[in-house]
């Protein structure tokens, strides 16, 4: 047949496609190919496994990082301290320091609420130090700390923070001479407990047996620069599209790419409410990808394009 | 594969690691083989139905 | 009892049972649940990406199972631990590709024609709610991957005010999770989204006429050989689920011509 059948146009939108079981049909064995195509996924499968294996970059541990940049370690603590860190400043759901972001009009973390508070002074710092018995310079800058009101407190870490920023490397001992109070002991303590090993647990554990809530030490570990330096040497930052990347050299998670490709381009890479904005624009995408059967023009679109005539093309 | 770091290839803005990209490439090729190479099929249709004229627009 | 399914109408003085099992029987077409023929227009490797992708996920279930056997932290322990690992790692990745490939697929055929809407729409959310499950699965590798991931997501998550809930710092909770809650999900939506198919058959290509006239589904029901529906005067399809004589499928059934 060589005629061509008339284009419908979009106001006929009655859809008026036959029903499939009024069409001739033939044999077609599902089972069968069921089977083959768990056999056939099988092998490969196993094939992938045992050629390329997976990835296990192993976890931080404080120590660690207490091992390995001793000085983010302290310029860290005193950021908790001083409020300036990432957790201490960040708002719902950790705190009311900020409103945190919104989507237009509409203040949407702060909508949240405060649901998973973290004192990140207290919380990440003091109160693991205060389990440390037997230390009598830390006992000392404790209760200096106790002993001085708020205005104080935050002026004293606020100034030794940065003094570390303007030392040569950050290294604290380079940190100019000032009016720091208890902050350079404790920052100093805070590291030596990290070294230890036991922080973690301090975080975790403190007051209870059992936990599997990793909520602080990995606030208190994101807080760092650390973490984000290591991740970045791996292209895993926000703006290397790292949320399609994985460790090593192995495939990540390609489909996400639509979701990390905002956070490349204005005006999301340079907004303070970036996230809030591609979570916005990505849920109306998502709703449209659901809901093209109801879209006019797009659920035409691939009668258009044409790539059917391949799949039912007549047959050799 | 190891875990020293992979291989990134960047256009711009655009940036893909070597393993990413070999994934989607698989796939476009996947896809185009699937529409195009013919699938086999059994011969159990029974001939004749003629007369296509009258259904044809 | 009579064990008929009565199809269409109130039920038998109001019985509950029957109304479920009419409603039951009849959400797919006689026979149709697991045919042994399909239409002669199915005929393009296109059409094995929807089993292949059923094939990956029942792998990824049953490496998933054979993980959870051993523990959170067993790959990091094992190397059978890390192989079975890396298989749930891989039948993953063939699960998204397949399913990718099906999605380009279906979308080139407008598979959403003839009343399959929710066709597409089950298959769209379960994409979805695939990458949310997948999303949990990495933040609970109980590596550096899972720390990184972690710390990053949340600002997304708190950034719309949902972080407090998906708690993504919270390793026990995604855990459970990812184990439990999003694979039902995804299990149930998958169920769903097969059912359809076998309800609504295989779309048919643009501007197919079957033997006997256009015979739209526009207000009918699914129609099978030997199901009543509310059809609209097409012609009783002649061969569906049986062996008997098969009308050829003329390439002017199918249309435009390529």
């Amino acid at each position: 047949m060589s005629t061509r059948t008339p284009i419908r146009h979009e106001k006929n939108s009655r859809d008026t496609t036959p029903d499939s079981h009024l069409f001739p049909t033939r044999s077609y064995d599902l089972v069968k190919e069921f089977v083959i195509a768990l056999a056939v996924v099988g092998l490969l499968t196993l094939l992938l496994a045992a050629v390329f294996s997976s990835p296990d970059r192993k976890a931080l541990t404080l120590a660690n990082w207490a091992q390995a940049a001793p000085a983010d370690v302290v310029a860290t603590a005193t950021a908790e301290l001083a409020g300036t860190s990432t957790s201490a400043s960040y708002g719902p759901p950790y705190n009311s320091a900020a409103e945190g972001q919104k989507l237009g009009p509409v203040p949407m973390q702060k909508l949240g609420g405060i649901r998973t508070p973290v004192d990140s002074a207290n919380d990440l710092v003091l109160t693991p130090l205060r389990t440390v018995a037997g230390d009598a310079a830390l006992t000392a800058a404790l209760k200096d700390w106790d002993a001085a009101a708020d205005d104080q407190r935050t002026k004293w870490a606020s100034d030794y923070s940065d003094a570390i920023a303007a030392a040569p490397d950050g290294d604290p001992a380079q940190a100019a001479k000032g009016e720091y109070g208890p902050v350079p002991a404790l920052g100093a303590k805070f590291l030596a407990l990290a070294g230890t090993g036991s922080l973690v647990g301090l975080l975790t554990t403190s007051g209870t047996f059992y936990t599997s809530n990793g909520t602080k030490p990995l606030l208190l570990l994101a807080d760092g620069a650390y973490l984000e330096d290591q991740a970045r040497a791996e292209h895993l930052g926000g703006d290397q599209w790292g949320m399609m990347n994985e460790t090593g050299n192995y495939p990540g998670q390609p489909w996400m790419w639509l979701y990390t490709f905002w956070y490349q381009v204005e005006p999301f890479a340079s907004s303070d409410n970036a996230d809030a904005l591609v979570w916005g624009l990505m849920a109306v995408l998502t709703l449209i990808f659901i809901f093209i059967p109801y879209i006019p023009g797009l659920r035409s679109l691939p009668k258009y394009l044409g790539v059917h005539r391949l799949i039912w093309r007549r047959s050799s | 594969m190891t875990d020293s770091p992979a291989t990134f290839l960047q256009w711009g803005v655009l940036q893909i690691s070597l393993p990413n990209l070999i994934v989607l490439i698989v796939m476009v090729i996947l896809f185009a083989l699937a529409v195009t190479v013919p699938f086999p099929h059994s011969a159990d249709a029974a001939p004749g139905h003629g007369g296509s004229d009258d259904l044809a627009r | 009892m009579t064990s008929h399914a009565s199809p269409a109408g109130p039920s038998d003085g109001g019985s509950w049972t029957v109304s479920l099992r009419d409603r039951l029987t009849r959400t797919v077409p006689k026979g149709q649940l697991l045919p042994d023929r399909q239409p002669a227009y199915v005929k393009s490797w296109i059409y094995v990406f929807g089993v292949a992708c059923l094939a990956a996920l029942i792998y990824v279930v049953v490496s998933g199972l054979v993980l959870s056997i051993g523990g959170a932290a067993w790959w990091h322990e094992s190397s059978v631990g890390h192989f079975v690992n890396s298989t749930h790692l891989w039948s993953v990745e063939l699960f998204f590709m397949f399913m990718v490939v099906h999605l380009w697929g279906k979308f080139f055929m407008a598979a959403w024609r003839g009343r399959r809407a929710l066709t597409w729409i089950t298959g769209a959310v379960c994409f979805i709610g695939s990458i949310g499950a997948a999303f949990t699965g990495y933040l609970s590798q109980t590596n550096f991957d899972s720390q990184w991931i972690s710390t990053q997501a949340k600002d997304g998550l708190n950034s719309v005010g949902i972080g407090g809930t998906f708690n993504v710092l919270n390793t026990g909770q995604m855990l459970l999770w990812h184990v439990m809650l999003l694979p039902l999900l995804v299990g149930v939506l998958v169920v769903l989204h097969v059912i359809l198919v076998r309800r609504h058959g295989v779309v048919p290509p643009f501007d197919a006429i079957p033997p006997g006239g256009t015979g739209d589904v526009a207000g009918s029901a699914p129609v099978a050989a030997t199901a009543v529906g509310t059809g609209n005067g097409s012609a009783a399809p002649t061969n569906v689920g049986q062996h008997d004589d098969v009308p050829v499928l003329e390439p002017s059934m199918l249309g435009r011509s390529s």
